[in-house]
């Protein structure tokens, strides 16, 4: 198996109540891979994650990490 | 689209000029003007209320557009007659009568009215390889009622070919098809238009439009507003593409204007690893969404 690389897409697009497809059309990629890149099947280029952070407003470490990401409220 | 070097001097199996139709203040076809030749397969897109039904029963003669002109097999289809009818098949969205007839029996019932009409074109279509050609061989003698959605479906299509109808009209004749049988029926769209047989058909599944049509009409709010080939289509609209693949560790995607260039780049590392390098482009599915959402 590939190593993993974890990532909040999920829960920051539902916080900011962003569809599939907005996602998608404003980071030019089709709504499926935002699917993809949720559940980790694909990485996105670093040139991609850069532009994801950039959508969000934070830095990519907010996003992506090498260690799965604490619970909220644990 | 209409090339006179393929279609010769043949007159087009349907000619429309102007066509226009209102229901009350209602305007639902906004002066259509189309041509298609003789063994094109015709998918005519839209969403609901679009028109398309409304076009497809003026063209079958059920309906009297409001204005404009018309002309199917070289005839207007409101006054044609019965020689007329009889070389076109229409293969409406479903009915659901006869549940106790065998599959045989209806087919040979309504074979019967064609018998008149056999010249050049032998009419009607036998049963045993009609039955073969839609896949229906082993329920000759089952009774309608029995049959599963799938195969009350291909019994349809097989009630709209027994003519062996030179134009034929198909209402989203896949409809419950499982993947097998819409993959046969694909195969018995293409043998018929070997034969030159004309076929206009509606459907909602894009991939089976990309899949079968030569032509694809696009119609929104009565007008045509996309007329092209699938690929045509698809290439007015091509998007960004999206490059994925694995480079031993992960699997990736990157979107990009220029996948050439961003090829370019990554090939030419002669230490990457790259596998499964793949391109991905709109599909015919995204350019419909995008033109019907405008």
């Amino acid at each position: 198996m590939t190593e993993n690389v974890h990532n909040r897409i999920a829960m920051l697009r539902a916080e900011r109540g962003i569809s599939r497809r907005q996602l998608a059309e404003a980071l030019g990629v089709h709504y499926q891979t935002i699917g993809y890149l949720e559940r980790g099947e694909y990485s996105p280029s670093l040139q991609l994650a850069l532009q994801l952070a950039d959508y969000f407003g934070v830095g990519v470490e907010v996003i992506f990490s090498l260690r799965p990401f604490p619970r909220l409220g644990s | 689209m209409i090339d006179s070097t393929t279609t010769g001097n043949a007159p087009p199996a349907i000619r429309t000029r102007g066509l226009q139709m209102s229901y009350g203040t209602n305007r639902v076809l906004r002066g259509i003007d189309l041509e298609i030749a003789r063994g094109e397969v015709v998918v005519l897109l839209g969403p609901n209320g679009a028109g398309k039904t409304t076009t497809v029963e003026i063209l079958e003669g059920f309906r009297h557009p409001s204005a404009g002109s018309v002309e199917v097999l070289g005839a207007d289809p409101a006054d044609a007659g019965h020689a007329w009818r009889a070389r076109v098949g229409i293969v409406l969205q479903s009915w659901r009568d006869h549940a106790k007839w065998r599959v045989r029996e209806l087919l040979e019932y309504l074979g019967g009215f064609y018998v008149p009409y056999s010249g050049a074109v032998a009419r009607p279509w036998p049963i045993d390889e009609l039955l073969a050609a839609v896949g229906l061989a082993d329920d000759a003698d089952t009774p309608i009622g029995k049959l599963s959605g799938g195969r009350r479906r291909r019994l349809d299509v097989a009630s709209g070919l027994i003519g062996r109808p030179e134009l034929l009209f198909l209402d989203e004749p896949t409809a419950g098809f499982d993947p097998q049988a819409r993959r046969d029926f694909h195969d018995l769209l293409a043998s018929l238009s070997d034969l030159e047989t004309t076929i206009l058909m509606t459907t909602h599944d894009l991939d089976e439009a990309e899949k079968v049509a030569s032509r694809i009409l696009l119609l929104v709010d009565g007008g045509i507003i996309a007329d092209g080939s699938p690929d045509t289509l698809r290439r007015q609209d091509f998007g960004k593409a999206e490059v994925r693949w694995f480079d031993g560790e992960q699997h990736l995607v990157h979107p990009t204007d220029d996948p050439v260039a961003f090829l370019r780049g990554l090939l030419t590392d002669p230490e990457a690893t790259i596998e499964e390098l793949e391109v991905r482009r709109n599909s015919l599915e995204d350019v419909y969404l995008k033109a019907v959402e405008r």
